[in-house]
């Protein structure tokens, strides 16, 4: 009963579609609510309202069901033969240079450059307020009248963003590198290509959450170890870089923390996403094999990979250098 | 792997690892736990009647007394005064120590602190006990009837603080010659005192053990339904002499392709029964808010004040997101295809996805009202109350969750029909050849794509305010009106994305109905594509009082007022069709005509709002009320019922009632008009918006609004009828009764399980002509 219904019937007139039935999307929601009930109530609920542990368990189960629902809904496109059923006719020329699928992705990305604009303009907004940490002026006991930017947080551990940053652009080429493989029907190299990008990408994923552990509890402004002095610059080295990251640069200590980890783990959220998308692959890569006939998907998930890598471009300047 | 597998296999991980990798949650120690302490703390002061008394019986000779203030505000410390009566240490001649009493106090929220020295907290625990009576206490605690300490209120004011007291009263033999510790003949009680914060409210008959608000839901609904079932079905077994086996498989095969199905017109089928229903909740949540309004009132007469707070909240997210915009895709999701000659939208699958996060993101929406109070921040959520403490809580929570998921439905609806719209339509449907709603649609999505995804944005950003600390809108330093500024963004486009399918519907039904195709399709379609241009650069119209820069505020308000000349050209064109036509005035169209009017007034008072010194005067009052009713009703709610009406011999194969459907009509104009045009008097008298009560100067206005009101809610009990009365027994409607000219004419009613066998070429009329000569 749970089978895919996908009848083809020939006439003699032109193929006839049936529509195929699928419950993926209905349990896919279903489990999208759960998981959002559990963390409502795990974050906000119990008796003083500000947790109820149990409700964890209930968050997991929403999760590991987004998990399940979301493997039935590729098995469809899991034996070779289901990449091509995709396929619907156009009828005006002008629209029909590029497939149906990779015009949707394109309209999806758009979408997602509104996330990113949004969150940078946030972040702007905010900066443009305050003028930045300087010596010269008067910033105020604890730097709160000042910028005290993540770069100057960071600025001494700077390889580690410059790491992250060449990880993503090179997995950007190794997924070029995969797609041509495909084209030139060498399924080994497609899966040995995919695979490097999940490795970057991996590796971006675990440098940030290891600095970003660094940066949460580390004594920013360590006034007994070095006596820190605002005339003599920022130094992390010295345990000064401003007296409001005494306790550690997080994203409830202020309006710079809050921009930076809410901004750079929005776009490690989507790095995540696009890793597990990036697993199918691998799978599907490693036992059938993509070839010239069938390699779509791997150019879909390159736009979308390539635009996670774009949105990098701008938010490593914008956080880690300004 | 087939699917069963996969669905097992997940099932039991997801268990498995649940179990595992969740962390233990708090227990409470039992009573085998060795030391005093923690014996006291799970028996209070039971424990003194181990000589001869009964330790699981309380005495109520014994009398409790905790002095409190009225309710409490968050991180506030009062002091508190504990005092014992009755029992032993009242008889002659106890009235001064030794070992005049003794208690024992816990709360479940907020810290207790002793202030002097008849009073210590133990090391390592949050109760409060008295002195002397353990070694090395020094103090006159347990010579005394009466103790004060001090108590800390928590950090939210949402909550009851519940204290636990166990009170002793002691006879006085501290020690007997047989070496017993002294308790026998002491009387004891206990007692619960509730305090409520100043944003809370103590519920009625809560007792200890009671069930919390989710788990009470679940169990209803289930032994209602466990109910039902076992009637209807055993009702089945018997009348029908079927099998158990035999009945569940014939209810399953009916619902199983309901959840599973991917075809167009089914998802459209149920966006609109979904979005009429939602309609309905939101209507009894208007109703109730007109009740409040009835006649000024206090604070807990019908609604409590935050009660109320949450009731306008859910009524605008309800009828906006779960009424308003699922009916506009489920009309989109029938019929674009239909009128284009494609045979379903572009991805099939995501279109179900989109239609499931509907229902599901509604629960977890409404989840607020199962958990002490649903989002009371109004649907605009305006910073920094809806970051604060005082929101209710998990109910904004859940309000914030719920629509992140509505809005993803959205979006990946749009891109769904962008998609299709653009690449999928059949040979000879030119974009200047497809019909109006289609195009209005086309806008529409542009609209979603680029509009959403900010509001999700800002939904995150709030709810990393309120779970994880941030400071995007909470801090000292940050900025509520940045809320405001992406809020609105996205909040403009919105109400265009409502009525522009309308306009769409409008141009469709009174193009037939007047015999002749719209007069001026191509200003039609630029008029369209302008007010969707223009929707961008005009929402700093909700921001007038925000204190915003006056260069920025002019521009908007040309912007706003410049919106009105693209419609006035729709407006117009209609009636020029109109007026060369031969107009039929049945239901459909009389709707239509009745929404070209109400609309028009709604846009007149939205030009007079446009202007900053009138708005400034008319910000948050019921004036505004006044204008977003009429253009959403007026607008998008009558067009959309139009619709209804036109479209339902498609989609059923059944005519509706004329009769019910005229009077229906009729009762809805009269009682919709009376009820929410006042509200420009009301507003204009300085009568605010999303308050609870009003000066009593305004009554009778407000009283004649709410009557008006409920009759319009009793209105539509016509329409309903004639919706499942018409299913059953309306006359049988033909391919075409309308003699219409678009596609979705020229199949079936309903259309068939394959909507094109062939995908048809659109010819030009000419040639359509030669061809049937």
């Amino acid at each position: 009963m749970l089978r895919r219904r996908l009848r083809k019937v020939s006439d003699g007139h032109d193929e006839h579609h049936a529509h195929i039935e699928t419950p993926a999307p209905f349990l896919f929601c279903v489990a999208t609510a759960i998981m959002f009930i559990g963390l409502v109530m795990a974050t906000a609920g119990g008796e003083d309202k500000t947790g109820d542990t149990g409700y964890w368990f209930v968050f997991i189960l929403g999760l590991m069901g987004i998990f399940t629902s979301f493997f039935m809904w590729v098995q469809d496109y899991w034996n070779l033969e289901g990449e091509e059923d995709e396929h619907i006719e156009t009828y005006h020329e002008f629209w029909a240079t590029i497939s149906t699928r990779k015009f949707g992705m394109w309209i999806f990305l758009l979408t997602e450059v509104m996330v990113f604009s949004t969150l940078l303009s946030a972040y702007l907004r905010y900066r443009a307020s305050m003028p930045d940490y300087s010596p010269d002026i008067d910033c105020g006991l604890y730097f709160e009248d000042c910028w005290v930017p993540a770069a100057d947080v960071i600025r001494s551990h700077l390889i580690f963003g410059v790491i992250n940053t060449f990880a993503l652009l090179l997995s950007s080429l190794t997924v070029v590198l995969a797609l041509y493989a495909a084209k030139n029907n060498n399924p080994k190299a497609v899966t040995r290509y995919l695979t490097v990008t999940f490795v970057l990408g991996a590796l971006f994923l675990a440098l940030k959450l290891w600095e970003w552990n660094e940066m949460r509890h580390y004594n920013f402004w360590d006034e007994s170890h070095n006596g820190c002095d605002i005339l003599a610059g920022q130094s992390i080295a010295d345990h000064c870089i401003a007296p409001k990251y005494a306790n550690g640069f997080w994203l409830d200590t202020s309006i710079e923390g809050s921009t930076f980890y809410i901004t750079t783990g929005m776009h490690g959220a989507h790095v995540f996403i696009g890793l597990i998308a990036l697993g199918y692959l691998i799978a599907k890569s490693n036992k059938d094999g993509y070839n010239e006939e069938n390699h779509e998907t791997i150019e879909l998930f390159g736009l979308y990979w390539h635009y996670v890598d774009l949105v990098w471009v701008f938010v490593f300047p914008f956080f880690y250098l300004y | 792997m087939n699917r069963i597998k996969i669905l097992g296999i997940g099932i039991l991980l997801s268990i498995i690892f649940a179990v595992t990798a969740v962390p233990t949650g708090e227990t409470n120690p039992g009573g085998i736990d060795p030391g005093i302490s923690t014996l006291v703390e799970a028996n209070g002061c039971s424990c003194h009647n181990i000589g001869d008394g009964d330790m699981n019986n309380p005495n109520s000779a014994v009398v409790l007394n905790l002095s409190m203030p009225d309710n409490f505000t968050a991180g506030e410390t009062y002091t508190l005064t504990l005092n014992i009566s009755g029992g032993p240490n009242d008889i002659a001649p106890m009235e001064n120590g030794p070992n005049m009493g003794g208690f024992m106090l816990k709360v479940s929220t907020g810290t207790l602190t002793p202030i002097d020295n008849n009073v210590w907290k133990p090391e390592d625990s949050s109760y409060l006990t008295h002195t002397g009576g353990e070694e090395g206490q020094n103090g006159d605690g347990n010579n005394l009837r009466e103790w004060s300490f001090n108590w800390t209120a928590p950090d939210s004011d949402s909550v009851v603080a519940e204290f636990m007291v166990y009170g002793n009263s002691v006879n006085g033999n501290a020690y007997e010659e047989s070496g017993g510790m002294g308790n026998s003949g002491d009387y004891w009680n206990s007692g619960v005192f509730l305090l409520a914060g100043q944003n809370a409210q103590i519920a009625d008959g809560s007792d200890y053990g009671e069930l919390s608000g989710p788990k009470k839901i679940i169990y209803g609904f289930g032994i209602v339904f466990i109910t039902l079932a076992v009637v209807v079905v055993g009702y089945r077994m018997v009348d029908q002499d079927e099998s158990f086996e035999e009945v569940m498989k014939s209810y399953w095969r009916w619902i199983y392709p309901w959840l599973t199905t991917t075809d167009h017109k089914y998802i459209g089928t149920l966006y609109i029964v979904t979005g009429f229903a939602w309609f309905f909740i939101g209507g009894v949540l208007g109703l109730l808010i007109r009740w409040q309004l009835y006649e000024p009132r206090v604070d807990g007469d019908f609604l409590t004040y935050q009660e109320y707070n949450s009731t306008f909240t859910m009524h605008g997210t309800t009828m906006i997101f779960m009424a308003a915009m699922p009916i506009i895709f489920g009309f989109a999701n029938y019929l674009i295809p239909l009128q284009i000659g494609a045979r379903d939208l572009a991805f099939p699958r995501l279109n179900s996805f989109g239609y499931w996060l509907l229902p599901t993101g509604g629960i977890v929406l409404y989840m607020g009202y199962f958990t002490g109070g649903a989002g009371d921040v109004g649907w605009t959520g305006y910073a920094p109350y809806s970051s604060g403490a005082s929101a209710t809580r998990p109910g904004t929570d859940f309000w914030v969750a719920g629509q992140l998921m509505l809005g993803a439905s959205s979006t990946l609806t749009a891109v769904n029909f962008l998609v299709t719209m653009l690449r999928m339509r059949a040979p000879g449907v030119s974009l200047m050849k497809m019909p109006l709603f289609s195009w209005s649609i086309l806008v529409t999505v542009f609209l979603l794509l680029l509009s959403i995804p900010v509001f999700t944005v800002a939904l995150i950003l709030l709810m990393a305010d309120r779970t994880f600390g941030s400071l995007y809108f909470s801090g000292p330093d940050s900025d509520p009106i940045l809320w405001q500024h992406l809020f609105w963004y996205f909040g403009h486009p919105e109400v265009y994305i409502v009525i522009l399918p309308a306009f769409g519907v409008l141009s469709e039904i009174i193009s037939t109905f007047s015999r002749r195709p719209i007069f001026g399709y191509t200003s039609m379609v630029y008029a369209m594509a302008t007010i969707g241009i223009i929707s961008f650069v005009v929402y700093g119209h909700h921001m007038f009082t925000t204190g915003a820069d006056p260069l920025f505020r002019f521009i908007v308000m040309l912007t706003t007022m410049l919106v009105a000349v693209p419609t006035g050209i729709k407006i117009f064109n209609w009636l020029a069709t109109m007026t060369g036509g031969s107009v039929v005035l049945n239901t459909p169209m009389m709707f239509s005509l009745g929404t070209i009017i109400t609309f028009t007034i709604g846009g007149i008072t939205g030009i007079i709002l446009a202007s900053i010194p009138l708005d400034i005067a008319f910000h948050d009052t019921y004036f505004v009320v006044a204008h977003f009713h009429y253009v959403l009703i007026g607008g998008t709610m009558f067009s959309f019922i139009a619709g209804v009406y036109y479209w339902y011999p498609k989609m059923t194969g059944k005519m509706m009632n004329e009769k019910l459907g005229i009077a229906h009509f009729a009762a809805t104009f009269i009682t919709f008009n009376a009820a929410f045009y006042p509200m420009h008097n009301v507003g204009i008298s300085g009568m605010p918006r999303r308050y609870a009560t009003y000066d009593s100067s305004l009554t009778e206005l407000n009283q004649f609004i709410s009557i008006f009101a409920i009759l319009f809610g009793l209105a539509q009990l016509i329409f309903v009828y004639n919706v499942f009365y018409s299913y059953r027994n309306g006359k049988e409607a033909g391919d075409n009764p309308w003699n219409g000219w678009s596609l979705e004419w020229a199949t079936s009613s309903p259309p068939p399980e394959n909507s094109f066998i062939e995908i048809p070429t659109l010819l030009d009329a000419e040639e359509e002509a030669k061809k049937s000569e």
